[in-house]
């Protein structure tokens, strides 16, 4: 959680904790590997100990102490932790709203990617990390919701993609314009692509799971799915998905699948990024396995559409650190009066182009907002 | 798996130069950015995965691979469209304008694969990148597991599996091969 490390641990009660990963003794920290299974978090300094409720059980040296009673003392907690469809949510702050609060309208969008069939979805293994040098914000803006780099950033991508099917790079730009993108009071923002008529309803998406999706959805989240070519989105502060149908080369054969990812902010300059891919527990293991597979072909570290981001996001921190570029404004007027489409099928404001620049506002004011809290 | 002095296993004096001078040659076009001459290299059916590790205790046995993670898993097909986009200078901002690189190829051991002219190839690489004006450069530490196959007399990648030496990597991109 930032540049705080956490454990998270499913007890032995069942329940799911986080807590930050750092003695009460001398601050080292605890739980040194990325994941495994532990009935005591042992500190390896002076073998403090502590359960996996985070409660000290032995300083291991009690007897020197003069408190004979260590209860009440115990790794430093999370605020607030709650799940929302699987996913892992905490805050540090007791004054934030609750996670169904917190979370909103924006929770129906989540429904199509986390819960969509009657188990949900599984992630595909241990997620990629790396280090980019950028602001958290930047990356968070792009996926929530800029879609006007797509064509200048991702023209190489896009470009390669039509050759084997993909819509051409022009009736892309067609398709981002009249597409909606979605705000939310809290912050958070989505677009929603729809395919181009000719493409077939669940286009990307094995035909077997259909009758899950319509079992689970409801009929307008059902809509949005069935005509779904790409949608992205990020939640406030740093946590992105995107889904999009993309081949990568001729002879494959077009996969939808799901990326999440988290924008950890290590100071204001640097960040590391964590990206998991998922299916549905249903689908089986050679779909899961082809959706692990255009996942990190594309939007990964070394995906050939976010390799280009990355490179744009690490330059705006480098061009943007001295004295003189710190005085200059960004620009996020594009469509800044558009009025809010009418009769949206689907909760939150929509605006109804890709290109506005709306949300991306939104978004910063949101943050403005809570800055100005803390101060 | 020390199969090198198994018996029957030994490749001649012979091979093992051409097979050293194969991996030279190919890291020597990847640092020349000669991708496509690069990608002549490879069989038809290439299988070509970059892989990174977990961070994980000793005491835990199992490291298996459903706790590795991959990086790069690609076919003919996908690097055929990656060395396409790295060579045209409208479909990249990561390599355009490009990275500097230089490949040191290391520790290569030799031994006789399955299969008529197979060969089983391991070494080290060490891969050093430094993008633009930026003072730090980067280093990609990996091991290589390579299958090599004699097609009409010609040495080829087959197979190729790079295991970083790193869990979470300290470079924005990985628009590199290995």
């Amino acid at each position: 959680m930032g540049d705080d490390q956490v454990i998270v641990v499913r007890g032995e009660d069942g329940v799911i904790r986080a807590f930050l990963n750092s003695c009460l003794h001398r601050g080292t920290q605890i739980c040194r590997a990325d994941g495994g299974s532990a009935r005591r978090f042992i500190c390896p300094y002076h073998s403090w100990t502590y359960d996996t409720q985070g409660n000290l059980l032995t300083t291991s040296f009690d007897q020197y102490y003069d408190r004979k009673d260590f209860a009440g003392l115990g790794l430093t907690s999370v605020a607030q932790l709650d799940t929302y469809r699987g996913l892992i949510f905490a805050t540090w702050n007791p004054q934030a709203p609750p996670l169904p609060e917190y979370l909103g309208d924006m929770r129906w969008y989540l429904d199509l990617f986390f819960q969509r069939t009657p188990e949900g979805m599984t992630v595909l293994g241990p997620p990629q990390r790396w280090v980019v040098e950028t602001n958290w914000k930047l990356p968070a803006l792009n996926f929530g919701t800029d879609t006007q780099h797509a064509i200048r950033v991702h023209y190489g991508p896009l470009a390669i993609g039509q050759t084997s099917g993909a819509p051409s790079v022009a009736d892309m730009m067609g398709l981002f314009a009249q597409s909606p993108q979605v705000s939310f009071p809290q912050g958070h923002g989505c677009i929603l692509i729809s395919n181009p008529a000719q493409y077939p309803d669940f286009f990307g998406l094995p035909s077997e799971l259909v009758p899950l999706y319509q079992c689970t959805l409801n009929p307008q989240q059902l809509d949005f799915l069935r005509r779904m070519f790409v949608s992205v989105g990020t939640l406030f502060p740093y946590t992105s998905w995107i889904q999009p149908v993309l081949g990568v080369a001729a002879e494959r054969p077009p996969v939808g699948f799901i990326s999440l990812r988290t924008w950890q902010p290590l100071g204001p300059q640097k960040i590391e990024l964590w990206s998991w891919y998922f299916a549905e527990k249903e689908a089986s293991a050679a779909w899961k396995e082809e959706v692990l597979r255009n996942g990190i072909q594309t939007f990964a570290m070394s995906g050939i559409f976010e390799e280009d981001d990355a490179e744009v996001w690490a330059s705006i921190v480098r061009a943007t650190k001295g004295s003189i570029a710190r005085r200059q404004m960004m620009d996020f007027r594009a469509g800044f009066t558009m009025p809010p489409q009418q009769n949206f099928p689907g909760p939150g404001t929509a605006y109804p182009s890709l290109f506005a620049e709306r949300e991306q506002f939104n978004f910063l004011r949101r943050w403005k907002q809570l800055i100005a809290q803390e101060a | 798996m020390d199969t090198r002095t198994a018996p029957g296993q030994e490749v001649t004096d012979r091979e093992y130069r051409q097979i050293v001078e194969f991996l030279y040659h190919e890291a020597q076009l990847l640092d020349a950015r000669r991708l496509t001459e690069w990608l002549a290299l490879m069989t038809a059916d290439i299988r070509y995965r970059v892989l990174a590790p977990t961070v994980r205790m000793l005491e835990e046995k199992e490291q298996d691979r459903a706790k590795e993670v991959t990086f790069l898993n690609e076919d003919m097909g996908t690097l055929q469209t990656r060395v396409l986009q790295l060579s045209t200078p409208a479909y990249t901002v990561a390599e355009n304008p490009p990275s500097f690189t230089r490949r040191f190829v290391t520790n290569i051991f030799v031994t006789r694969g399955a299969g008529q002219d197979r060969f089983e190839v391991s070494s080290n690489l060490l891969l050093y990148r430094s993008k633009g004006t930026s003072l730090s450069p980067y280093l990609f530490s990996a091991e290589r597991q390579d299958a090599l196959q004699r097609v009409d007399g010609q040495l080829r990648l087959a197979q190729r599996t790079v295991w970083l030496d790193e869990a979470v990597l300290g470079t924005r991109n990985m628009s590199v091969f290995f």
